[in-house]
């Protein structure tokens, strides 16, 4: 046989045909939990360079503490790490600006969460570090902690369904208005054909 | 191959409506036309149709290796610099394409000659791929199509198939302009297919693209655009005020950039050099106004054009045909004549469909005019038993 053996349609037809163009997806407030980069690039809910934002200021907002056991007193044993001096390489004298940075232990970041919200003026978007649950039960799924000391526990695909107003207000902190990216840009661009009726060949 | 006046089923115009088929007829004109039928041996279509297309499906990947590393080529082409490096960037990332449409004169009798190769924005899928298969069905329930008759066309297996191929990781875009009811129909089957491979899908308009302040694609909702299919040309993106925006976005494009070697007219001439003499290629050539053309009857096409337009019918170097439009800046080339077969007074073309790289359908097109427009009645095939 050379045609097709079955076929059918799912979202096409006279039901369906009248709801063309009314995407189901909207910049509504949501929050979503990222275990990586590469999970937040292919959720497509941000786009890559926002997730790499959102990934570095995640970390810029993470706690560091001067001693392990400071750190480990919040974020519980084995959950730190010492930071590598970033002054070493190109800058004069190193270990002295070391030492003056204190600040040199921080808990382990399992990923990030960020979210869009309504903030000062219109819709904003932020994000802050993830950490290790100490009360985590694997039977019941991922779970994680915030800075704040709150526990976040993402449904399917990452999603946070209910943030705490403290969640938000943690990844106020970092966030930038999502309608100021579209106010710097543009729209409609692409309208090459309005001269020849018509895209197909 | 045969045409066969049929009796049309009743009630298809319902039936066409109730699968999302509204475009039976333009501008008051028929446009889906199943008061007749092509009939094929398969021979015809297994030697005749479906093993070239292959061949030349094969010869255009092996085509466009050799452009996207040719600064000469891709000029003759006429595709700005601007693109170069996103044509080469996308073909050697491998970027999948969809499909495409060869379109060949072809009677039956003789080698099929190939007219064109609509490579980035081919249209006439829906009703090729779906609403022909629903009319065979139907024929054969009804009897009026002999038992054991068949189709060349899988191609809605071979787009789903495509686009599970794709594994595309998040939300990928659909795009067709405003207010074209074929095009969007066309865009609405394609979203369809997507999602039976899993695909999440959303329907966009071309006009609603923005751009962040980075310069990277937003659709309306300020979403970002990672993977974008367009019925859209990407000779128009290249005229766009948002074409400086191309080079550096975090889009994948369906069809990829490197499609634009091949939805261009420079494809046949450039073919023709590499396999002359080939059986289905016509004589082509870079039109040059200065020098004599290599043959008396011939057809001057833009490189750049679609729907038939600006297209001039030479026979022993007198015009005798010419279509308007507004295509033709970029250059032109030549083809030799070959008109299509006179069938009952009919000229039908052959558009065989490459999906996922395999050929695998066919949509037969006829017209009274010696140049397929996008005017042209829609008539569907079936392979005899």
């Amino acid at each position: 046989m050379k045609r097709s053996k079955a076929l059918s349609l799912l979202l096409m037809g006279s039901l369906t045909v009248s709801a063309a163009g009314c995407g189901a997806d909207r910049a509504d407030e949501e929050t979503y939990t990222f275990t990586s980069l590469d999970e937040c690039y292919s959720s497509a809910i941000f786009s890559e360079s926002e997730c790499r934002d959102l990934a570095r200021s995640a970390l810029a907002e993470t706690p560091r503490f001067s001693s392990r056991e400071e750190c480990e007193a919040q974020f519980g044993e084995g959950a730190c790490q010492g930071q590598a001096p970033k002054t070493a390489e190109g800058a004069s004298g190193g270990s002295a600006v070391q030492q003056h940075s204190g600040g040199m232990w921080m808990p382990m970041m399992m990923g990030f969460m960020a979210g869009r919200f309504l903030g000062g003026g219109g819709m904003m978007q932020g994000s802050q570090g993830l950490y290790r649950d100490p009360a985590a039960n694997p039977q019941q799924g991922r779970s994680f902690r915030t800075a704040g000391g709150e526990t976040v526990s993402p449904g399917a695909g990452g999603r946070v369904s209910n943030p705490t107003p403290r969640m938000t207000q943690s990844m106020s902190h970092s966030a930038k208005p999502v309608s100021g990216r579209s106010s710097l840009g543009a729209r409609g661009g692409f309208s090459g054909g309005s001269s020849f009726g018509g895209g197909a060949s | 191959m045969r045409r066969i006046p049929l009796s049309p089923r009743p009630d298809w115009q319902q039936i066409a409506e109730r699968n999302g088929f509204f475009f039976h007829h333009v501008g008051g004109d028929i446009y889906w036309d199943e008061s007749a039928c092509y009939a094929f041996s398969l021979e015809e279509i297994e030697a005749g149709l479906e093993a070239p297309a292959q061949e030349l499906a094969d010869m255009c990947v092996s085509l466009v290796a050799d452009v996207v590393h040719s600064e000469e080529l891709l000029e003759k082409l006429a595709i700005p610099p601007l693109f170069w490096d996103m044509v080469r960037d996308s073909w050697r990332r491998n970027e999948p394409s969809l499909y495409g449409r060869f379109d060949f004169s072809y009677d039956g009798h003789g080698p099929a000659k190939l007219y064109e190769y609509n490579a980035d924005t081919p249209t006439a899928l829906y009703e090729a791929a779906y609403f022909q298969w629903l009319w065979l069905e139907d024929c054969l329930k009804a009897g009026t199509l002999p038992e054991g008759a068949d189709q060349f066309n899988s191609i809605h297996e071979r787009l789903v198939a495509a686009f599970e191929s794709f594994r595309v990781p998040g939300l990928m875009h659909f795009a067709s302009m405003k207010d074209t009811e074929e095009d969007r129909a066309t865009v609405e089957y394609i979203h369809d297919c997507a999602a039976q491979a899993g695909v999440r899908g959303k329907r966009i308009f071309m006009e609603d693209v923005g751009v962040d302040g980075q310069g990277l694609f937003i659709d309306a909702d300020g979403a970002p655009i990672h993977w974008l299919f367009k019925l859209y040309p990407w000779e128009f993106m290249w005229r766009d005020e948002f074409a400086r925006y191309l080079p550096k976005c975090d889009t994948t494009f369906v069809e990829p950039a490197w499609k634009m070697v091949l939805s261009n007219k420079g494809m046949l001439p450039l073919l023709w050099e590499r396999h002359k003499g080939h059986p289905n290629l016509l004589p082509a050539w870079f039109h040059d106004m200065a020098k004599a053309p290599p043959v008396s009857d011939y057809v001057l096409k833009p490189l750049l054009s679609r729907e038939g337009a600006n297209i001039y019918v030479f026979k022993d170097h007198a015009q005798v045909f010419g279509s308007d439009g507004v295509y033709g800046a970029e250059g032109y080339i030549g083809q030799q004549l070959a008109p299509p077969p006179f069938v009952d007074g009919f000229g039908p073309v052959c558009g065989v469909w490459i999906a996922g790289g395999k050929s695998c359908g066919l949509g037969m097109r006829e017209d009274k005019s010696p140049i397929t427009s996008n005017l042209s009645r829609f008539v569907p095939h079936f392979i005899e038993p």
